[in-house]
């Protein structure tokens, strides 16, 4: 009989494990818990899937995307979205130089490796619509020329679900996008206490004679332990992941059982069947497997699938939730 | 004479002087005024000859059912109804009021109702007070006209019956009505005692976890499963194990401590390597029937 660890490449095994769990303990010095939301990023970032995080203001969404970001390494930036932002204060534009009398090109914020669309559901949806334009064809127009985003390019957008005044809520169309959607709980008694105490540790950060205390992003290690080159490698790894036929059966099935649900109005397209199994394989990666196994796609089920329901009037009627029916469908699935 | 009365009548309907239920005697002040023109300038010219006998009455027109009214005077005393009237006659008459006028004549007020349409002399339904004749009296003649058609029922004092009765009247529908509220209760619970006890209908209980794997586990050792087959049984498998160990119903959580599980986790881990790890050599038949052959007796036990 063949077992897991007669099969597995070692050094793939061994890239994978080792990767995640560098960063995820380079993200640790500076972000108490939250490992779920660090193997989510790694997900997204393995597979060139973008991911929306959900969750109430200070449980430190941007704080452990940019730590994430340096600990590979890459470019990070990150625009607060507002109702009067253009799409050109994301992309660019072109801008007359008074010295040379030419027009030369202004890049926005959206090239760069990793991008944190603070609030992406404040601005409107001419906005919305040129990022998400921009994630789906990885490159962008600014005047007459067409650019390409640099490579990594992820997209990790957050969405604030208590305040919904003056918002613009995406559209099932857009959220599809959206390899993932991760919703963030607080932290536990013991991580929160955790927090409070690093907090105490931060000294005063001296700008000639002025200080001014530190904050917890002062904190995040300057260096990092990967490389662009190094996520290239794991992304090749993930690529080496062994997905069987039953487990692609699997995944299709529940994907068509969200179609047939008596309780969904809309269920999920062929896209998130496709996102499942590669998020399941990256997922398997970072657990250091070398083929999935239905455990990762039970796993990632609600992150892929629950922004792509809708529910009925009737089941909302009803009190039920799209958490609710996708428990329903999975324990039926076989 | 009677038609000079007719004409003049017709005069005064033109006019709506009068009503059809009024009289000569009843009649308004603008009726009164052309009564009284009439009377002064152009009867006493046509009623000459007779003026030594009677003063004469016009025919009054009333309609049927409807109460008129006409003034008797005599110098012979006062008139009355006859006594042996009835419903069936076809005037019926009262006495409104006497009195005497003021050249000592007796005045009688009678009001009267026509049930029959006609023309009828009012003195064949009265008698004076003193029972002497009553053609002491003019004659009183009144018209007794009807607005309803032809075929319209005719009695006056009667209201018609339904041309379709049930049963007999009131007290029978409601007798009826009683036994039919008495009769609901009493079939209902005869009903109930005569009806038999429904047949006893044998309830297949659905198949058990185990039940749906073994066929697999059978197949299995025959051929190679399908791709849908392998799919279904592994997460038989899962479900099995997950109520066989009491771990809820949230599939998600339960496959993740099933993997970590001293027994389940090993069987487990083994059946994912099987359908999902890459392959140089696929298992053998063997290989596949000593993985599967736990299932094949499963023993009903929980938190194992």
């Amino acid at each position: 009989m063949t077992d897991r660890n007669q099969t597995a490449d070692a050094s793939t095994l061994g890239l994978g494990s080792n990767f995640s769990e560098t960063v995820a303990a380079s993200v640790a010095k500076t972000v108490v818990g939250q490992e779920v939301v660090v193997e989510r990023v790694l997900i997204a970032l393995l597979t060139g899937g973008h991911l929306l995080l959900e969750g109430v203001p200070g449980i430190a969404k941007t704080l452990l995307v940019q730590a994430v970001g340096r600990a590979i390494d890459l470019d990070f930036k990150r625009i607060q979205f507002t109702i009067d932002l253009l799409p050109s204060d994301i992309v660019g534009s072109e801008i007359l130089d008074p010295e040379t009398g030419q027009f030369r090109i202004h890049k926005g914020p959206a090239f760069t490796n990793l991008l944190l669309a603070d609030e992406i559901n404040r601005a409107s949806p001419k906005v919305q619509s040129a990022l998400l334009e921009a994630m789906q064809e990885r490159r962008v127009s600014i005047g007459d020329t067409t650019h390409d985003l640099p490579a990594p390019f992820l997209v990790i957008a957050t969405q604030n679900p208590v305040e919904q005044a003056g918002t613009f809520e995406l559209p099932e169309a857009q959220l599809d996008r959206f390899m993932l959607r991760h919703r963030l709980s607080y932290p536990t008694f013991d991580q929160e206490t955790e927090v409070v105490r690093r907090g105490l540790q931060l000294k005063l950060k001296r700008q000639g004679d002025g200080a001014v205390p530190m904050s917890a992003f002062d904190a995040i290690e300057e260096s990092s332990p990967y490389h662009i080159k190094d996520l290239t490698s794991a992304m090749e790894g993930v690529l080496q992941v062994h997905v069987s036929d039953v487990f692609v059966r699997d995944c299709v099935e529940l994907v068509t059982m969200t179609r047939n649900h008596p309780d969904l109005e809309l269920g999920c397209s062929p896209r998130a069947a496709i996102a499942l199994v590669n998020a399941s394989r990256a997922r398997a990666f970072i657990q250091g497997r070398d083929f999935a196994v239905p455990e990762d796609f039970l796993a990632l089920a609600e992150d892929v699938v629950l922004h792509r329901i809708r529910l009925t009037y009737e089941a909302l009627a009803d009190g039920r939730r799209g958490e609710d029916v996708l428990r329903e469908i999975l324990a039926n699935l076989a | 004479m009677n038609g000079l009365a007719t004409r003049f009548m017709r005069f005064m309907r033109f006019m709506r002087f009068t009503k059809t239920n009024g009289s000569i005697g009843s009649i308004g002040s603008i009726g009164s005024i052309a009564f009284t023109a009439w009377l002064v300038l152009i009867l006493p010219t046509r009623l000459a000859p007779a003026a030594s006998m009677f003063v004469a009455q016009d025919m009054v027109t009333v309609t049927r059912g409807i109460t008129g009214r006409l003034v008797v005077e005599s110098e012979h005393g006062f008139v009355r109804g006859r006594p042996d009237l009835n419903l069936a006659s076809p005037l019926l008459v009262r006495v409104a009021g006497v009195r005497i006028g003021p050249d000592r004549r007796h005045v009688s007020e009678l009001e009267f109702i026509g049930t029959d349409v006609g023309e009828f002399d009012l003195r064949e339904v009265l008698v004076f007070e003193d029972g002497g004749p009553i053609d002491r009296i003019g004659p009183q003649m009144i018209e007794v006209v009807s607005n309803l058609s032809a075929n319209a029922p005719s009695d006056v004092f009667l209201a018609e019956a339904p041309s379709v009765t049930i049963g007999g009247g009131y007290r029978t529908i409601l007798g009826a009505i009683g036994i039919a509220w008495l009769l609901v209760p009493v079939i209902v619970v005869t009903r109930r005692l005569l009806r038999r006890p429904p047949p006893q209908v044998e309830v297949v209980p659905p198949p058990t976890i185990a039940e749906k794997i073994a066929p697999l586990v059978e197949i299995a050792a025959t051929r190679d499963l399908t791709v849908a087959e392998q799919g279904r049984l592994e997460l038989l498998l899962y479900a099995y194990w997950q109520e066989r160990l009491g771990l809820g119903p949230d599939r998600v959580r339960a496959v993740a401590e099933l993997r970590g599980h001293l027994v389940a986790g090993r069987l487990l881990r083994s059946i994912e390597a099987w359908l999902h790890a890459p392959h140089q050599n696929p298992p053998t038949k063997r290989e596949i029937s000593d993985l599967l052959a736990p299932y094949l007796t499963p023993e009903p036990e929980r938190n194992a």
